[in-house]
């Protein structure tokens, strides 16, 4: 990674001066830190020296990958929802679908945000956390070249939004830095689906920045696909901010890259704000997965409730990394938090950091974690009924993860993810 | 009831102050103040130890000087205190005995009284009570009891001075062995400077028919205390150990860098029980004992086990994590806990299961009490290596609060590398529920008594692990520690 390149900034439409000198300072917070090593307790189990090892280049705006609606439409939620896509990092209106956007909503480019977007874009994320573990988004807000700008009026429903990012591969290896805002005024409910695919063979590094705001009894639906090439790096950033009484639900299915990160932070920022966080990294071959999440409970009355599987095969590692924090006067917290891997070979490697702080008494917290091989009571169960070795197991494991997309609202979300997680099953699911 | 009725005659009888708060006159033989490679000769040569020892004392004093220039104190845990001056504090402090004592009538009676106070079964009341008490007196053991007895079965239950005279070979095979002194920042200091402790060895076969106990006390104005503990448990040995602690009332903080290492053989069991109720600061947090503490048990043969129980209602901060490595096929490592922080006390304290030999398995349960403003947090690791096959390991770690200023905080580390390990972990924070006390005091209890059976309830699972002598002070001390934080 040349660092020294990224001090001529990309302009983000017109660049106004304030947001120059936020990421001129950000670059120099990368600059002094470099790429998080395990040394920092927040990369403990994630090593990023292949990440940090490899030179990436930043796509130019002169290059347009050809690809037609029929590329992609294998990855599209349905051919009726709002669809807006990125390739190799840039916003292609020619692929998206926006014309049917309810007044009152906006979904656009990053390079159309307005004043008002850019400062929540930039603002610095309200959960607490090492600035030094977070340089990676650093590094996005001085690089950002696009993303989407979800932005849901005042009471307004909207059909499911996908934002469609797409890797294309070619020459060298190539870094995405995406920018992602989706604001949910009050009262507004929406479905919006995050997918991460690539058309092509090689390496290349999505490193994505979402930012939500949930207001006042909004509804948010969040879902995440992550099903990068191998030979992919994939680093996600959300912080999400709710305000009183906002729901926020959030799942990711994370079975693609050579390493990915998932991170998560949500503020529960208002009175009897909720959230609901879940998700399964499936990993085989090398893959490094790891899922990082922290909530803070900043204001009384609020409800968490995360639950994350793995399911690691071959020499694969999965990290989860889960942290619940309730403030000081956060009472009548409601906060739990589960965390379950499956083992299923003898190299795979699970590792699990599951964490409460808790500051507030009259709250309710709980976490459980467990690690293992597939229950030996379960298969003998099934065994018994005449069920072969592999069939039992592949049963077993398929009822581990469908418990999880039973979380999911929505049949058509629900069936784009029990697809995906059937390609994976069946031996395949990466792009 | 009883426990509780008991709990409220102590409160009683202590009008909410701390106890052991009172100091014992006597001279001691200082190391001059502050640490240089001079003050480890001086214990050395004090000690008469021989050149090995006194060059492994050097060579930790230079690492342990090399972190400290670089600024490598440990910051990790969830406590904070004021930068530790290590020139200001004294090394070495022995009471002044003429001559060395034979018998408890040569004991110089200021220390008697001392342990009296402190309610030590010595004398009489150590053959009453069964117990072999090795007291240690700041640094130096001044009397130690049972030892024919013990000495019949071929048991060594010595100061560990003594082991270095007597019985080399032991002390030089296993010392270092568990926690080296480059293990970390506070344990190379205690490898630098330790001044006593005990040493046990049971040999093969031999199942000690008695529990060993010692009482630590910090006690010479500003001497931190170092000790060092090394217990073997030779081939299908049998131990229990006891370690209870007080310290006596001081306003500055004082630091103790104790290090205990545990070896279990082939077959043999180590039982090491805990009470501390060092002095934990007054209510403004003024005072206290920093406890720095590196624990480490290895069950180095096959089906060998080694169980950690330990109450904690004392110190201003403690640091501890006594820990297991399970080598052995077929190991058990045990950890029972319980940890109390009321006022301004900070604990950050739980275990490391090293899980590395087949079907070995690990049990965690910890239960953190946090009042005041207490801050108290378990941090713990479970390790299943790639040849761990059929590890098992269960953990539980519950967390009470009471008031809204204090913290509990859970901080598990799990990381498996073998598909057959079974890892769980569980943990829970809640407060005590107004629908608990309302029933009890609905029964006539006052609400101190109805916290007080609550919490004993809440830790019952750790305090029935502990040996009867120690349970019944375990759950005054809840009481105690506990007094002036509801209501």
């Amino acid at each position: 990674m040349n660092i020294d390149a990224a001090i001529n900034l990309p302009p983000i439409g017109n660049t106004p001066a304030w947001l120059a000198g936020v990421r001129q300072e950000a670059i120099e917070r990368f600059r002094q830190t470099g790429f998080p090593t395990p040394r920092l307790e927040a990369w403990k189990f994630t090593n990023l020296s292949a990440l940090a090892g490899t030179s990436f280049r930043e796509a130019s705006p002169a290059e347009v990958p050809e690809l037609t609606r029929a590329d992609i439409e294998p990855y599209r939620l349905t051919p009726e929802c709002h669809l807006v896509v990125f390739v190799n990092g840039r916003f292609r209106a020619d692929l998206s679908d926006l014309d049917r956007i309810p007044d009152g909503s906006r979904v656009v480019d990053l390079s159309q945000a307005d004043e008002a977007d850019l400062r929540l874009l930039t603002a610095v994320p309200t959960v607490e956390g090492d600035a030094r573990a977070r340089v990676l988004a650093d590094l996005n807000t001085a690089r950002m070249t696009g993303g989407a700008v979800v932005h849901l009026g005042r009471g307004a429903v909207l059909d499911p939004v996908q934002l469609l990012f797409v890797g294309r591969p070619e020459g060298e290896p190539m870094a995405f830095h995406l920018r992602n805002l989706i604001q949910a005024e009050a009262g507004s409910s929406a479905t919006v689906l995050e997918s991460y695919v690539s058309l092509g063979k090689g390496p290349y590094w999505t490193n994505a920045v979402t930012r939500v705001v949930v207001a006042p009894n909004a509804v948010l639906r969040h879902y995440k696909l992550q099903a990068e090439g191998i030979e992919a790096f994939h680093i996600a950033a959300i912080s999400a901010r709710l305000e009183q009484e906002a729901s926020y639900a959030m799942f990711a299915a994370s079975l693609g890259s050579r390493l990915a990160r998932h991170e998560v932070d949500v503020d529960l920022a208002g009175e009897r704000a909720e959230a609901k966080l879940s998700g399964a990294m499936l990993g085989r071959d090398a893959q490094h997965l790891d899922t990082t999440v922290r909530v803070e409970h900043s204001m009384p009355g609020g409800t968490s409730s995360q639950e994350f599987k793995s399911v690691v095969d071959d020499r694969a590692h999965t990290v989860f990394q889960g942290r619940i924090h309730v403030a000081p006067d956060a009472q009548k917290t409601d906060a739990q938090q589960v965390n379950r891997s499956l083992l299923l070979s003898p190299q795979a490697n699970a590792d699990a950091k599951p964490e409460l702080i808790i500051l507030a008494d009259d709250v309710k917290c709980s976490h459980g974690a467990t690690i293992g091989d597939l229950d030996e009571d379960a298969m003998f169960y099934l065994r018994a009924r005449g069920l072969d070795v592999p069939e039992a197991r592949a049963i077993l494991i398929d009822a581990f993860v469908a418990e999880l997309i039973e979380h999911i609202g929505g049949d058509e979300p629900r069936a784009y993810f029990r697809r995906a997680v059937d390609r994976w099953l069946a031996g395949g699911g990466r792009s | 009831m009883v426990a509780s009725q008991q709990t409220l005659e102590t409160l009683r009888s202590l009008g909410g102050e701390y106890k052991y708060g009172f100091v014992t006159d006597i001279e001691s033989d200082f190391a001059p103040k502050g640490l240089d490679e001079n003050t480890v000769r001086f214990i050395s040569a004090k000690k008469g130890e021989p050149e090995w020892l006194l060059e492994w004392r050097l060579k930790a004093y230079r690492l342990w000087r090399a972190q400290h220039d670089e600024g490598h104190e440990p910051a990790w845990a969830r406590v904070t205190y004021p930068k530790i001056d290590y020139q200001d504090i004294y090394y070495y402090a022995a009471p002044k005995t003429k001559n060395q004592p034979k018998s408890l009538d040569e004991v110089d009676p200021e220390l008697l009284k001392t342990y009296e106070k402190l309610g030590i079964p010595l004398a009489e009341r150590a053959a009453l009570a069964g117990v072999a008490v090795d007291a240690v007196f700041d640094s130096v053991s001044v009397a130690t009891t049972f030892r024919e007895r013990l000495k019949e079965l071929g048991v060594i239950f010595c100061p560990i001075s003594e082991a270095v005279r007597d019985h080399p070979e032991l002390v030089k095979k296993y010392l270092g062995s568990v926690v080296p002194y480059s293990d970390n920042f506070f344990a190379s200091l205690n490898s630098a400077v330790f001044s006593d402790g005990s040493f046990v060895y049971v040999p093969p076969g031999v199942r000690c028919p008695m529990e060993l106990s010692t009482y630590f006390r910090i006690n010479a104005k500003d001497s931190g205390q170092f000790e060092r503990t090394l217990i073997i448990a030779d081939k299908g040995a049998y131990v229990s150990y006891l370690e209870g602690c007080t310290a006596p009332m001081r306003d500055e903080n004082q630091l103790h860098a104790a290090v205990v290492e545990l070896v279990t053989l082939e077959d043999a069991e180590i039982r090491y029980a805990t009470v501390q109720n060092w002095y934990p600061g007054d209510k403004d947090g003024k005072g206290g004992i920093y406890n720095f503490v590196t624990k480490r048990g290895a069950c180095r043969g096959a089906r060998s086990q080694i169980s950690w129980t330990q109450v904690e209602t004392g110190s201003a901060i403690t640091w501890k994590y006594p820990s297991v490595i399970l080598q052995g096929d077929d190991s058990v490592g045990k950890f029972y806990s319980v940890a109390v922080t009321n006022n301004h006390q900070q604990a950050d304290t739980g275990t490391k299961m090293i899980h590395i030999g087949r079907n070995t398995r690990s049990t965690i349960v910890s239960k953190g009490i946090s009042a005041g403003q207490g801050q108290n947090t378990y941090r713990g690791l479970v390790r299943v290596l790639p040849k761990a096959e059929g590890a098992r390991n269960y953990s539980q770690c519950d967390s009470l609060l009471i008031g809204d200023k204090c913290g509990g905080h859970t901080v598990p580390y799990i990381e498996v590398k073998n598909r057959s390990a079974r890892v769980e972990h569980e943990a829970t924070t809640s407060k005590i529920s107004d629908d608990q006390l309302f029933y009890c005091r609905q029964r006539g209890l006052s609400t101190e008594d109805a916290v007080s059976t609550i919490v004993n309830g809440f830790c019952r699972e750790v305090l029935q692990k502990l040996p009867m002598e120690f349970a019944v002070e375990a759950q005054k001390l809840l009481g105690v520690s506990l007094e002036g934080s509801v209501g």
